[in-house]
């Protein structure tokens, strides 16, 4: 038997790091099923969210992101860093605005 | 990781997607099918159009293993022809070619979507085998559409959740792979060990 692995031992070596990668995957696939099932709907605001996915994933009206003034940028997709850059403001403060204002809606539909 | 790639897909729409459906099948390691995943959920937001996000990654991804499956053709037989200078090896490499040519088109269709990480591999080694345009194409073109409408319809249709999504299919994607390749290579000891225990 120690014969064979050493005259194979490229196979050997490749069969056991596959199937490493195997188990690895696996149960990383089914760590990330199970995070994904216990997390609640409350999301983060992130910089790569445009303001159309934003209305989307939380529902909003148009008035909520349009209150914000972004009615009147161009159309096409703009994510959130990038409208701060143009307003020549810190990407977080458009993100605590913009929680700020779904957070703001939600209250106002729960009442 | 997922959310630069996000971010892209924000910034320059279907163009992002499109070049890296063709360079992801060119060796290229972008994480397409990330891409793929953005690009459906802003289309399921409004930001882009479906068809073009569809268009897109299935144009760019067919091309790009045209480009690999004629990069193979071209280059292939000579790399083959310095390669088999033993008469074993020349031997192998035939029996090699033979098989790519009469079986190839079930490997290039399953290389483009369940065992995508291997697809541009695939293509070389059509391309160089010598399996026919007309079969590598169709096989190809088959694929590819399953491969990009699932990451895309994907992305359209859990829009709100893509980075949780993100994770789980990079894992799921790599845990496919990892299982085919030990299950080949676990097939190949077992017929050296019944081998070994013949002789």
């Amino acid at each position: 038997m120690m014969g064979f692995l050493r005259k194979n031992l490229i196979l050997v070596a490749g069969f056991a790091l596959v199937l490493g990668a195997t188990i690895f995957f696996g149960l990383g696939a089914l760590n990330h099923a199970r995070d994904y099932r216990d997390i609640p709907a409350d999301r983060d605001v992130k910089p790569w969210m445009t303001t159309r996915y934003i209305a989307h994933t939380w529902n909003l009206p148009r008035e909520v992101m349009s209150g914000l003034g972004f009615e009147k940028t161009p159309d096409g997709p703009r994510p959130l860093r990038k409208i701060a850059e143009e307003r020549g403001i810190p990407v977080e403060d458009l993100i605590v605005e913009v929680e700020a204002a779904i957070a703001a809606h939600l209250e106002k539909v729960a009442q | 990781m997922s959310e630069t790639f996000f971010e892209l897909v924000a910034t320059y729409g279907v163009w992002i997607v499109g070049l890296s459906s063709f360079f992801s099948c060119l060796l290229v390691p972008i994480p397409t099918a990330l891409v793929m995943l953005a690009g459906g959920a802003f289309a399921a937001s409004g930001d882009l159009s479906l068809v073009a996000v569809l268009g897109a990654a299935y144009a760019g991804a067919v091309l790009g293993d045209q480009t690999g499956y004629r990069i193979g053709r071209a280059f292939g037989p000579r790399l083959i022809s310095l390669a088999e200078t033993r008469p074993k090896a020349r031997e192998s490499f035939a029996k090699a070619r033979q098989m790519v040519a009469e079986k190839g088109g079930p490997a290039v269709f399953i290389t483009t979507w369940l065992l995508a990480p291997l697809g541009p591999w695939v293509n070389i080694a059509a391309g160089a085998g010598g399996l026919r345009p007309l079969i590598f194409t169709l096989w190809d073109a088959a694929g590819e559409a399953i491969w990009v409408s699932f990451y895309v319809l994907m992305g359209y249709f859990f829009a709100s959740d893509i980075l949780s999504l993100a994770d789980i299919l990079t894992d799921a994607a790599g845990f496919v792979v990892a299982a085919a390749l030990t299950f080949g290579l676990g097939l190949v000891l077992v017929r050296r060990l019944r081998a070994r225990q013949i002789a």
